[in-house]
């Protein structure tokens, strides 16, 4: 198939914004119509163009596998359909940068994710920023952001997805920072650019590594080294002569894996690096939908299952990946049962499916995590455009000061209710299909995360997460009204993206992603070892059990904050100091400020001094005293005098014959 | 046949003279001389040698010093006449021509 589509789809968003950028941000319709024009432009290719032939494609393959029966290898290899083109970029001596499309099933499903739901954010956001004078900028980097995430999708090579790494921590810094006259505002997009630094230290060292072990930067190429018979148990390189320590590319994967894994630390917000999403929350309620919820922060996880033959051949790495998502997912979810502003909470929440995400693919199915990667796009997407519209009504952010807004907004509420059933995983609605995939997932491990841990922890997630949604909706929309002025329903070109994401978020379950079309979406990087996914049996069993923890989780928040028979209070103080953990987000954000004023800026203070005193005064003032000091003296010898110069010339020749040179 | 050494005797002991001259004299004329002396003392060296070399070398070898000694010879003749005028021009300035009081260019 061509190509020319696949760079249409990228290159599109990228002159969208340069235009807008260079002169059309005079004129706000324009500016706003081409940003839209563009995405859903791209959106149709993918749909129409490419996603038919991937479809066909999955299906073919799905019949061998099925002629094949269950012994055969082929189930788990996924279409093999695959559309690649590579430009050589620029080449240093033996080493040559390229810049390529890689289209697969992983990347058309992430494709149209990123292009759906973004269009729909870009609809939305017409509503929303109604009225705003920077709308043109506003466009201007949704466009921008839309270049660098889709470059993420369709790139072949780590080096090319590491530079539109960067380009999406450059947009997402820039929207936000959208109301950079809001210092909380432009702190935050710091804070964020500054964490993903951290993040891509690592991610570029394990890039170098990967660069290293397997000669190639290309995707498929170094699936294929990887592969390769015997390359695992190959040295890499030996310490200490013939009797040393052998360093095997087993052990050079699984620290290039773990390198690389800050990288999706960084960017899909795992603890520890967790701490910039909740505060990028001063974003445009559209940004925060788009990029910190359905998108951007999903590229960690889709760079893990475009990457997934890295981590399988270790068990080490395989093991590290599922326990920081299994533990990032409570961690969130722990503390977005104490929170208050509405985008947090969602934020939390956000942090904590991700984790989910990152521990199936560490429990070894990427498929799982890829399609509850989509489905979460979906419903919180939805949950976040329904917060921007209960913002857009009451103006403030704050929980407390909403309730009963049920009768007032009885579309935006209605949609809320279903996104946020479907993020509690209630059946039939696509987050259970999902999540009760990856619970089903821990509770038959694989033996590298075989413990106690990965047996409970998710499933006591998954019943934090039902009690912090349900907590949130009875607090914003029944009980009685706190809100302040007479909030009224969004205008349609708000609440008309949110209901199709809504039905998305409803169909998405095998219904629409049936188990052909989940083969299909695999990518042509997938290990041959990689075990493959099955959808989920609905039988009553899975459904009492799912219904049970959503049950559990919505009842005690019925109690605490629908009904008011607990008083919350009261609870609080029980907990005391569990609550009080939570309620400081684990004091994480207070040790790194503790270590950033005491550590780091001791340090800092250190090197300051060494720079004032060594090199300032030692090197550079010292440098300039030596050489006026010694102009001092040598100048009394320009005397004037010719017969002195003659005498000291002849003397210096005659030294210079003496010492033979 | 003068043997080499007493050619380059006398070419050392006229540089000598000149070095002296040069360093000693506060007379420009006269430093001029001297360096005029100190250059001729060089001629006869190249010369000296020359010959030398063409009376050892068993399939002779071109007159390269003497040559250059004509070069020397023109060149001097120029400088000369350089330095001559700047002396002049120093004494219709300065009204002298002790370089001792010739020692304006200092720190």
């Amino acid at each position: 198939m061509s190509t020319l589509g696949a760079w249409l789809i990228l290159f599109l968003p990228l002159l969208s914004a340069v235009t807008i950028a260079f002169g059309l941000h005079r004129s706000k319709t324009l500016s706003v119509g081409l940003s839209i024009a563009v995405v859903w432009a791209g959106f149709a290719i993918a749909a129409f163009h490419y996603l038919p032939a991937l479809v066909q494609a999955g299906a073919a393959a799905h019949g061998a596998a099925g002629e094949h029966g269950a012994a055969g290898g082929h189930e788990g290899s996924g279409s093999g359909w695959v559309v690649a083109d590579s430009i050589r970029w620029l080449s240093a001596g033996t080493t040559t940068f390229h810049y390529g499309i890689l289209l697969d099933g992983l990347s058309t499903i992430m494709l149209l994710v990123v292009l759906g739901v973004g269009g729909l954010i870009h609809i939305y956001a017409v509503g929303y920023m109604h009225g705003d004078p920077g709308t043109a900028r506003f466009f201007a980097c949704l466009s921008l952001f839309m270049f660098s995430m889709l470059g993420i999708v369709l790139a072949d090579n780590f080096f090319q997805i590491f530079i539109h790494w960067e380009l999406v921590g450059v947009s997402s810094y820039l929207l936000i920072g959208y109301y950079y006259k809001k210092p909380s505002a432009s702190a935050a997009s710091n804070k964020a650019f500054l964490t993903n630094r951290v993040g891509d230290f690592g991610f570029m060292l394990g890039i170098l590594f990967l660069y290293f072990a397997t000669g190639t930067a290309n995707f498929r190429e170094m699936a294929e080294v990887v592969a390769r018979p015997g390359f695992l148990e190959q040295a890499a390189f030996q310490v200490g002569g013939a009797g040393g320590w052998t360093f095997t590319h087993e052990h050079f994967l699984w620290v290039a894996g773990a390198l690389v894994l800050m990288g999706i630390m960084g960017k899909s917000a795992q603890f520890p690096l967790h701490v910039w999403l909740p505060d990028a929350m001063e974003g445009p309620t559209p940004v925060s939908a788009l990029i910190h919820a359905a998108t951007m922060v999903a590229a960690g996880v889709f760079l893990l299952a475009r990457v997934f033959f890295i981590y399988l051949p270790s068990e080490t790495a395989m093991s590290i990946v599922a326990h920081l998502g299994m533990f990032t997912a409570f961690f969130a979810a722990t503390i977005a049962t104490t929170q208050f502003d509405i985008k947090r909470i969602l934020a939390f929440s956000t942090l904590s499916q991700l984790g989910y995400m990152v521990m199936a693919i560490g429990l070894g199915s990427s498929d799982v995590a890829m399609y509850h990667l989509t489905t979460h796009a979906f419903f919180k997407a939805l949950l976040f455009l329904g917060a921007g519209s209960v913002i857009h009504a009451v103006h403030t952010n704050d929980i407390r000061e909403m309730g009963g807004l049920f009768g007032k907004l009885k579309i935006t509420s209605t949609l809320f209710l279903i996104g946020t059933l479907a993020l509690c995983g209630v059946p039939p609605l696509s987050g259970f299909w999902s999540k009760d995939g990856i619970l089903h997932l821990t509770q038959d491990p694989p033996p590298w995360a075989d413990n106690v841990f990965i047996h409970w922890l998710p499933t006591i997630t998954a019943v934090l997460t039902s009690y912090y949604m349900f907590r949130l909706f009875f607090l914003t929309f029944v009980g009685k009204p706190r809100y302040h002025g007479h909030p009224h329903e969004s205008p349609p070109v708000m609440w008309a993206p949110m209901a199709v994401l809504c039905t998305a978020a409803i169909v998405a379950g095998p219904m629409l992603f049936t188990q052909e079309v989940i083969e299909g979406f695999r990518t042509v990087t997938r290990p041959a070892g990689a075990p493959a996914f099955h959808h989920i049996h609905a039988d009553p069993h899975t459904v009492v059990h799912a219904l049970l923890i959503v049950g559990l989780g919505a009842g005690s928040a019925l109690l605490a904050f629908g009904l008011g028979w607990v008083n919350p209070e009261v609870v609080k103080k029980l907990l005391g100091p569990v609550y009080r953990l939570f309620d400081n987000r684990w004091y994480v954000d207070d040790l790194y400020a503790w270590i950033v004023e005491h550590i780091q800026q001791n340090f800092a203070r250190l090197c300051d001094g060494f720079d004032r005193i060594v090199i300032i005064g030692g090197l550079v003032n010292g440098s300039a005293w030596l050489t006026r000091a010694s102009g001092a003296v040598l100048s009394r010898y320009q005397s004037g005098s010719v017969r002195t110069y003659a005498l000291l010339f002849v003397a210096g020749v005659a030294a210079l014959l003496a010492l033979n040179l | 046949m003068i043997p080499l050494e007493h050619w380059l005797y006398l070419s050392g002991m006229l540089f000598t003279l000149g070095l002296c001259g040069v360093m000693m004299r506060r007379n420009v004329i006269l430093v001029l001389m001297s360096v005029e002396i100190m250059l001729n003392a060089a001629n006869v060296a190249l010369v000296a040698f020359n010959k030398h070399l063409v009376a050892t070398s068993p399939d002779g070898v071109s007159p390269d010093g003497q040559v250059f000694v004509f070069f020397t010879i023109a060149v001097a003749a120029a400088e000369a006449a350089v330095a001559l005028v700047i002396a002049m021009a120093l004494f219709r300035r300065l009204d002298t021509v002790n370089v001792d009081d010739v020692c304006n260019l200092r720190w």
